[in-house]
């Protein structure tokens, strides 16, 4: 489904950019607020979303995918269904990237953050939409999830892809090395408890690069 | 003109059906026709029963890399499910079509998938629908043109079976690639399909739009799949009954809708209401209107006045552009490919023809390169019919060719190729005799390719022709000539015209003068398409100008948009006052333009060498260090880094006019292994490494190890850097570094990425493992000076 670009928050696009509170020049916020303008206007936010049933082995009803590893288990322990969300940025946001990398290596690295933030804020809008959906039915929302945290396997990218035929439905497509194309793409899963589920924290401190990643917030 | 058909009913969907009688999501439904052909068979013969004449075998996704790990290989799957097919329409008359969708990954550009890797998976799909009996080849769902063209080239190449082709929309008329209905209809009836048209996307109503813009530049039949109208986003399901379905479809048989079916929602029952609605109709349609040539998503129609062709994309008398061939420096390339259309140009001419470079690879990488980044269609300039297939076959589109002469064997060899890919041709008016001397002979010669052409099959709208401009302070007299020929070709013979323009002013003083003159006069003669360099802003004006004269700009009002605003600009330009910074200022703020002037200014007085040492590289190292503590940030790293760029830019040119040596230290090979196209951190050590004035032969992102062992022996590398990112594409970065090995090259390889450790590089036979940008140029420095220490 398409949707509108959320705002994209500048905080978040500098965060990406490895920013850790130090002054930047007036002219490169400028730059920056230019590239978050051309991101809202061109990129192409699509997402797919689909509430399953989960049997007693984990599995979602009605598909092959059966969430793997530790950490995702210890989070939809206590739900009684699950949701698949896949959100892209479309081709055009890969056209973008191309062509601010001919353009400028600056260029580039700031629109890489800009939308990565962007991404991250198309997911916010749909985990929150989704979320108050359900508390209107009583119902609550874990975080999301996605393969690589922890320990759940890069590998089921493919499958929850496939589930939702996420080619088809949104154009996001999986690579032979597993690679998502459009990069500034997301496959995550979510789980919906009847009382209220431990909604454990997503993002850095699930993350298995914990300490090794330049962006690591668990380091401030 | 007009057509008429009898319609083909086809059938509804197979995945509603499959999922209704139990199929797991996630699940290849290929597979049940093997695992459960009494399901399949079961489905496809209540659709025969409500009418289908044609049938889509259940093979959809039958290509090898969807079948992967479900343990059936495509042959089998593909026997399986025609032969299912055949039995629910036994005795009947109906036909069976391999049915062929997307792989499922991205091609090239944006993707990682070769053209011919999918040329491949397509054709193996092709040989085995053939052997089972297929009666012909229908590839539908598409949103990425060119993966939907290699395709339609692997049928045709494989087989004689009639091929059609379809494509799925979203409301906005495009694909999720971005290719509009114009583009993906001129470019399959160029390839020579039987019908287009879309299939799944939308329902009737909202797909109808989408047919009459595919109907406005084609004159084949026209494909309608649509879904059940529009799923509801809570229930999923569809909206449209088979009534309002069948009815509004039978509508769409007045724009030529001749093979009609239903996609996901529909089920026999939609066919047995299409049957009812459609039964006395013919398909109809008039003559396409618009013709041309298109990329994926820009048509540009010939007849309706001036097209600019730009001829930036050309290694000839450009040094800079030679050294990116022979370094295959893509970026490069690509950038002259955006300042072009940036700057006006509608139709990009691409050249890359230099000795030394292999010519078929360069044309199809530059031409796949640039489709990623300009949305123009191209004009593949080549003398090698080799390098022009190469191109015709990468290009997403309807290309130009530039071009085929009146010589027996430019004519044998260019037409067919301008035939089979549908191209459009550059009629060049020369021939075995050599160049024209007199208006007559350029009109003969134009007449003779005109008529080979046609004879040859390409029609008559897809010819433009050259009538070649000579230089005029050598032959003053060929200008009249070439002028007069321009006029004749163009308002007796009806043709579009090609010229390119610059050629008419070498050796003279003030080019521009003469060029500018010479554009003005052809125009008025009936030249419409004018290869110039689009950057220079006096050709475009005088092209605005001359569109303004001619009517073609409609109430001036492209003119007024674009000069109202130019005095204003003028005004403010000469208002910036230059600043009072140091050097060392100007790179630690990354203000380039300063940093520029100030090192021109200094090199009046100060020597080259010293303005590196003494200034440039100071000021690096002291951006460096605070970006270690973290006092800065990236983007600020990088900014300082293109300051210094800008000034070492000076150094350069101050040392090239004292003839000494002026290449950089190095050079360094970077790639992004094969596989990943996370390139943003290879990038970023490109522009640090260029900027602390080493030379960096950049390979770009997913490259074959073959590339880099091939590219450190032609450059004689003396470091190789290797980036990725994915824990998945680290074994590429292994196989890339063995395969150096085994070619018997020990340059030392330092190796980044996210997921990479100092101890995860050793593993992998890495020599140096490098955490940023800034510490790969330091290892370098290092690994370059004890380099030197030991001469």
């Amino acid at each position: 489904m398409q949707m509108k670009m959320p705002s994209i928050p500048m905080r978040e696009a500098l965060h990406y950019m490895g920013w850790r509170g130090t002054p930047v020049e007036p002219r490169l916020l400028e730059q920056i607020e230019e590239l978050i303008g051309l991101a809202e206007r061109e990129a192409e936010p699509r997402t797919a979303l689909r509430r399953f049933a989960m049997d007693g082995d984990g599995r979602l009803e009605g598909t092959t995918l059966i969430p793997r590893g530790e950490d995702v288990r210890r989070m939809l322990s206590g739900c009684h269904e699950a949701v698949l969300l896949a959100a892209t940025l479309g081709a055009a946001s890969e056209r973008m990237l191309l062509k601010a990398q001919a353009k400028s290596g600056v260029q580039a690295v700031l629109l890489d953050a800009v939308l990565s933030a962007a991404i991250e804020a198309v997911c916010d809008a749909q985990e929150a939409a989704l979320r108050s959906r359900l508390a209107d039915e009583g119902l609550y929302l874990t975080d999301r999830f996605s393969p690589g945290y922890g320990d759940m396997p890069l590998a089921q990218t493919r499958e929850i892809c496939a589930v939702l035929s996420a080619d088809k439905t949104i154009g996001l497509t999986v690579s032979q090395s597993g690679i998502m194309i459009p990069r500034k793409s997301v496959t995550a899963i979510m789980g919906i408890g009847r009382e209220p589920v431990s909604r454990r924290p997503s993002g850095c401190a699930a993350c298995s690069m914990r300490g090794r990643c330049a962006l690591c917030k668990t380091k401030r | 003109m007009m057509y008429t058909q009898e319609i083909t009913l086809l059938d509804g969907a197979m995945g509603t059906m499959l999922q209704r009688a139990g199929l797991r999501l996630g699940d290849r439904p290929e597979t049940l026709s093997i695992t459960a052909p009494d399901v399949v068979e079961g489905i496809q013969r209540q659709y025969v029963e409500a009418g289908s004449q044609m049938l889509l075998a259940n093979t959809f996704c039958a290509n090898a890399h969807k079948l992967a790990g479900t343990g059936f290989a495509v042959e089998d799957v593909v026997r399986a499910s025609v032969a299912v097919a055949k039995r629910a329409c036994a005795g009947t008359g109906a036909k069976v079509a391999l049915d062929v969708g997307p792989i499922g990954e991205l091609l090239e550009p944006l993707g990682t998938l070769r053209f011919e890797e999918a040329y491949a998976l397509f054709a193996q799909m092709i040989r085995a629908g053939v052997q089972a009996g297929a009666d012909a080849v229908f590839f539908e769902t598409f949103s990425d043109l060119n993966e939907l063209r290699a395709g339609v080239l692997a049928a045709k190449e494989c087989c004689d079976l009639p091929v059609f082709a379809s494509m799925t929309f979203e409301q906005s008329g495009r694909t999720f690639l971005g290719v509009s209905a114009p583009c993906a209809a001129m470019s399959l009836s160029a390839l020579g399909v039987r019908a287009v048209g879309v299939n799944c996307s939308l329902g009737p109503k909202e797909v109808a739009p989408i047919l009459r813009a595919m109907r406005e530049v084609t004159d084949l039949p026209l494909i309608l799949k649509p879904n059940a109208g529009l799923p509801n986003p809570s229930s999923g399901a569809y909206d449209t009954t088979p009534e309002e379905f069948a009815a509004t479809c039978a509508e769409l048989t007045d724009v030529g809708a001749a093979y009609i079916g239903g996609c996901c929602g529909t089920s026999p029952a939609y066919i047995a209401a299409l049957r009812g609605a459609l039964a006395g109709r013919q398909a109809v349609w008039t003559q396409k209107r618009v013709h041309g040539i298109c990329s994926a998503s820009e048509v540009c129609a010939f007849g309706q006045g001036v097209r600019v062709i730009g001829e930036r994309i050309n290694p000839t008398g450009k040094k800079r552009f030679q050294q990116a061939l022979r370094e295959g420096d893509l970026s490069y390339i690509v950038s002259q490919a955006i300042e072009q259309e940036e700057a006006g140009a509608q139709i990009l001419d691409v050249n890359v023809g230099l000795p030394g470079v292999d010519e078929p690879e360069m044309m199809r990488r530059v031409v796949t390169a640039i489709s990623g980044a300009v949305s123009l269609p191209l004009q593949i300039d080549s003398s090698s019919p080799a390098a022009i297939e190469a191109g015709l076959r990468a290009a997403p589109g309807k290309c130009l060719i530039n071009s085929v002469n009146a010589s027996r064997a430019s004519l044998d060899s260019v037409l067919p190729l301008a035939q089979k890919y549908g191209a459009a041709i550059v009629a060049l008016t020369l021939g075995e005799s050599g160049l024209p001397a007199t208006t007559q002979e350029r009109v003969d010669f134009a007449k003779k390719i005109v008529d080979e052409a046609q004879r040859a099959g390409i029609p008559r709208e897809d010819i433009a022709v050259d009538c070649l401009t000579l230089t005029v302070s050598a032959q003053q007299e060929q200008a009249k000539r070439t002028l007069e020929a321009v006029r004749i070709v163009h308002e007796e013979l009806g043709l579009e015209t090609v010229l390119g323009v610059s050629n008419i002013s070498f050796g003279l003083p003030q080019r521009q003068l003469v060029t500018r003159a010479f554009l003005t006069q052809a125009i008025f003669s009936g030249l419409t398409l004018p290869i110039i360099n689009p950057n220079q802003r006096d050709m475009m004006d005088a092209i605005d100008a001359c569109r303004v004269l001619s009517g073609e700009d409609v109430s001036c009002a492209a003119y007024i948009g674009r000069h109202a605003a130019v005095q204003q600009e003028k005004k403010d330009a000469s208002a910036a006052a230059p600043a009072q910074l140091t050097i060392g200022e100007a790179i630690a703020k990354g203000m380039q333009a300063e940093a520029r002037a100030i090192a021109a200014e200094m090199l009046k007085t100060v020597a080259p060498l010293e303005l590196v040492e003494r200034h440039l590289i100071p000021a690096l190292d002291l951006v460096g260090e605070r970006y270690e503590r973290q006092e800065i940030f990236l983007p600020q790293l990088m900014n300082a880094a293109s300051a210094s760029g800008a000034a070492f830019e000076e150094v350069r040119r101050a040392i090239d006019q004292t003839g000494a040596q002026g290449e950089g230290k190095g050079p360094i090979v970077l790639a992004t292994v094969e596989g990943d196209i996370h390139d943003i951190g290879k990038n970023i050590v490109r522009t640090v490494l260029e900027n602390y004035g080493f030379h960096v032969i950049d390979l770009g992102r997913d490259v074959p190890p073959e590339r880099v062992v091939e590219a450190v022996r032609t450059h004689s590398a003396k470091i190789v850097g290797l980036s990725a990112l994915m824990t998945t594409t680290v074994p590429s970065m292994q196989r890339t570094i063995e395969h150096l090995r085994a070619a018997g090259l020990h340059v030392p390889v330092i190796v980044g990425g996210a997921v990479l450790t100092p101890d995860y590089a050793r593993e992998i036979g890495a020599d140096y493992y490098a955490k940023d940008a800034k510490q790969s140029a330091d290892i370098a420095k290092a690994i370059l000076s004890e380099a030197e220490e030991r001469l």
